[in-house]
Order: C-alpha cells, then structure tokens, then sequence
C-alpha cells in the first residue's frame, strides 16, 4: 500500500538531514552529528530521531566495517533518495535559513 | 658536483630508514610513559622497569607484535588490575600506530577474557562452598583443580558432592573484599536490550547506542578525562538508552493491550 501521509520533519529531524546531505559522500555516526551539530542535537535523543528517521524511510544504516584497534564498530547513516527530495522540499520552504543560524 | 650531491642525498635516506624503527620505538615508548606518568609516585621503580622494557624491546626492534610485547611487559610490570589495565592499552592504542592499536586491542579482549576467568573461578568457588571454612591442602591449587575437566564439567549436585575435596587459595573474606572486576561499559545496556528486544532491534537502535558509548568513553580516557567527565557520559548514554528503551518497548505493549482486550472479548 502505498505511503498517502504527507512527508513531515521535526527541527531535529531537519538538522540531521541537513547534516547527512551536507556530507552525502560520507556516512555519519550518531556522536559525529552531535559533535557537528554546534550544540543543537543531545546524545539522549540522537538514537531515537534517527530511529524515527530510518522508520520513515529517509535513511539507512549499516554497521561500520571490522577495522583494527575498533572493539565495537559504529551504526553508521546515509540519507536516501527520498530523503533527500523530501529535504530539499523543506528547504524551499524556508528550512534553509533556519538550517544555516542552527549551524552557525 | 652533482653525483656528489646525490650520493649525500641517499646516503641521508639511507641513515633515515634505518633510524626509523628505533625512532618509532622511542617514540612509543615516550607516549607510554606520558600515559603512565600519573601513577609514577606509586610505581617509584618506573625507570628501573622501562630499563627493563629497553632490553625486552631491544631483541623485537623488527616483529610487528612489539607493541603487544610493550603493553604486555607493562602489564606484568605494574602488577595493576587487569581490566584498568586493559582499559588504558585500549585508550593508549588510540595514540599509537595502527600495529599499535590493533596490539591494545589484541591485549584488551586478552586480559578481560583472563578477568572473567578470574570472576568465574571466585564465583565458582563461592558456590561450591558457601559458608565453610577453607581447608588448608598445598597439594593442589584452585586453579589446578578448576583444570581438571572431570571438575569444570560436573553439574552443580555434583559440584556440591565433591565440596570437601575444593581447596581454594582465598578466604571467603579475601573474596569478598577482592576488587570487583568491571565489564567494558554498556555490557549491562547491551546484555538487557538483547533479553527483550528482537536482533533488528537491537541491532539498529540499542548497539548504536552502545557502540558510540564505548567510543567517547575510550576517547576521554585517553584524553585523561577525570571521573565526572567519564560519569557525565555515562549519564548521557544511559539516557539515550531509556529513551530507546521506551520508544521500542511502545508497541510491544500496545500489542500486548489489544491482546489482552481480545482474549477478555472472546472469554466474556
């Protein structure tokens, strides 16, 4: 069945986003949105909005690769094409200036 | 003029590669040192020691498991509980070479099996003989004992029957004062949410979780972190995992609701 729901984005969930495309060719761990995030995001509640993120369908995850001097490999997100369209959506509604005084 | 230059130019190439390996061992050695320097009023002999090290480092200058060596021979050295120890090969690693970090965490996972070992066995002994007094026997260790595979594989009844015979090297209340052993952060987090939560699940949500936890954590150790910056993550992580905790655990129980309501339908 296909998804009629119109597409929403809470702040966090906007910021993340701006993030990940930001680095589209790079994928992000939950600490390194909150360490780029200039305060905006909080470790307690990074996981869940980016749960709720995946649960939507504007991102995947993977786990990071098996490397020397890593006990225990990251959780590690990209934005996906819908994702994406629905980001750049919000930004022609206004998101980007909002994003840049979030960032700045 | 020019060969002449050139010959000086491969002869300081020359002298450079061959300086490299003793360069990085002192250097790696200074950055033990630096690691360790805090607990150098304990540890009054650290120079006799690192003497110690130079000679056992010295014959290895070429194996790529010399940094294994290195934080091995510290270990043993400093006689320091084993997990600290295994926690600051861990954080040490993260400054070393990637021969070095694979060779903290080669050590780490390698002292905290021994810590278990060493939980199992005082556990083991406590239940084997809960209240009894130890029986003095210098023919046979505990450790000795616990080797032998009629032993480790004997059912609790059984372990139970042959109490009279277990011999152990501390008293009950040498056990019980012994240092508690602590698992790598978020064990507990970790162990639980695979209790209640499907693979997915805990594999999304809850190893994310825990896996940037033990990240920052090693990170502000190595960093020198003092004990409220390291409980201030702790405190961060432990809520983000309630957070999940709930938000995951929401629909099980709403399932678990309407379950309830029909079962009560069709039984009214």
């Amino acid at each position: 069945m296909p998804n009629t729901e119109l597409p929403g984005l809470s702040k966090k969930e906007f910021l993340i986003m701006g993030l990940l495309v930001a680095n589209a060719r790079k994928k992000m761990y939950g600490l390194e949105l909150v360490e780029r995030s200039n305060g905006e995001l909080k470790k307690g509640t990074i996981y869940v909005t980016l749960s709720r993120l995946k649960d939507k369908g504007y991102l995947t995850s993977e786990r990071e690769a098996e490397q020397p001097g890593i006990a225990t490999p990251r959780r590690l997100y990209k934005v996906t094409g819908e994702g994406a369209k629905v980001f750049r959506a919000f930004m022609r509604l206004g998101g980007a200036q909002w994003l840049q005084e979030a960032l700045a | 003029m020019k060969d002449l230059d050139r010959m000086m130019q491969q002869q300081a190439e020359l002298m450079k590669q061959l300086a490299h390996p003793y360069a990085e061992i002192f250097r790696q050695e200074k950055l033990l040192k630096d690691a360790l320097s805090p607990h150098l009023e304990v540890f009054m002999n650290f120079e006799r020691e690192s003497q110690k090290l130079r000679e056992l480092i010295a014959p290895s200058i070429a194996a790529d498991l010399r940094s294994v060596e290195i934080a091995k021979q510290l270990a043993s050295a400093f006689h320091m509980p084993a997990l600290d120890e295994a926690r600051r090969a861990m954080a040490l690693g993260l400054t070393l070479s990637a021969t070095g970090r694979e060779a903290a965490r080669l050590l780490h996972d390698e002292l905290h099996m021994q810590a278990m070992r060493h939980t199992r066995d005082i556990e083991r002994l406590n239940y084997i003989v809960p209240e009894q007094t130890p029986r003095v026997d210098d023919s046979e260790s505990s450790t000795e004992r616990l080797a032998n595979p009629k032993e480790r594989t004997a059912s609790p009844r059984t372990q139970v029957k042959v109490s009279h015979n277990v011999v152990y090297d501390l008293s009950p209340d040498e056990v019980n004062s012994a240092p508690k052993i602590e698992l790598p952060p978020g064990t507990d987090m970790a162990a639980l949410a695979r209790r209640i939560f499907s693979r997915e699940q805990v594999e999304e949500v809850f190893d994310a979780i825990v896996a940037d936890y033990r990240h920052d954590f090693t990170k502000e150790l190595a960093r020198g972190g003092d004990a409220r910056a390291l409980k201030t993550i702790d405190r961060e992580y432990r809520a983000s995992y309630c957070i999940a905790f709930v938000r995951e655990l929401g629909p099980v129980i709403w399932r678990l609701i309407v379950a309830i309501g029909v079962a009560l339908r069709i039984a009214g």
